[in-house]
């Protein structure tokens, strides 16, 4: 199975809790949405937060049904929910 | 057209209002988010916001593009965000719109700060007078334990 190395951004509660803005980690490229976020739960100790987080791969919010295939380089955000306004 | 900026000091109404005003225009709506003092009974001190601002730049953009779609008669789309510590009771976000006749700046104004609170990622952090601090929820936001509509569904994106 392929590897890649990809960037994780955390923001609000997901940063507090993991206490990382961003780390680089290893992934496998073809991954389901739900794969990719169970592990990055765990990586980062997420589980607290894990029922209200949702993932967005290179800044668009990713779709859960669809089977993701990820590049090098590629950003992934943990996005903790929206407080803005 | 588009006038989108996410800034570390104080917001200027004035300033927004005239970016959007047009002669072709008769209407300018304007609304301005201003940050509470209080929630449930706490007494609110201080609250920051922070945005991962790259996307929140995108998405700020995707909502003025549906407002265009939806609205064809407006004219032009102006979205400021405040970022970092925003002081009780000043501007946290000021949306205006022009458009020929009042109804479609209006009606498209509510849309407006409707989905920015939906899909824009920025976060607030608010902290109470008693020592607690809390990360807010939008009830718009579908993926919040207080989501108006409980679904996890990414279709609106």
């Amino acid at each position: 199975m392929h590897k890649v190395v990809v960037r994780v951004l955390l923001f609000a509660k997901a940063r507090e809790i993991s206490g990382k803005k961003e780390e680089s980690v290893t992934v496998f490229s073809k991954i389901s949405y739900q794969e990719l976020r169970d592990f990055i739960v765990e990586y980062f100790s997420l589980q607290p937060i894990k029922s209200s987080l949702i993932l967005a791969i290179n800044e668009q919010y990713s779709d859960a049904n669809i089977p993701l295939k990820l590049n090098d380089g590629d950003t992934i955000a943990v996005i903790p929910p929206l407080s803005g306004g | 057209m588009f006038d989108i900026k996410l800034s570390d000091s104080a917001l200027h109404i004035d300033e927004i209002y005239r970016s959007v005003v047009s002669p072709r225009c008769g209407a300018v709506s304007l609304f301005v988010g201003t940050t509470r003092d209080n929630f449930e009974g706490l007494m609110v001190t201080k609250l920051i916001y922070e945005s991962y601002e790259k996307m929140a730049i995108k998405m700020i953009r995707t909502v003025c593009e549906e407002i265009l779609e939806k609205w064809t008669e407006i004219e032009h789309v102006a979205i400021h965000h405040r970022l970092g510590e925003v002081p009780v009771s000043e501007a946290s976000v000021v949306i205006a719109l022009s458009s020929p006749h009042r109804k479609d700046s209006l009606e498209a104004l509510h849309y407006a700060i409707d989905r920015l609170k939906e899909i824009v990622p920025i976060f607030k952090k608010e902290h109470y007078q008693d020592g607690g601090a809390e990360w807010k929820q939008n009830a718009e936001c579908s993926w919040s334990r207080c989501a108006a509509i409980p679904k996890h569904n990414n279709n609106n994106f």
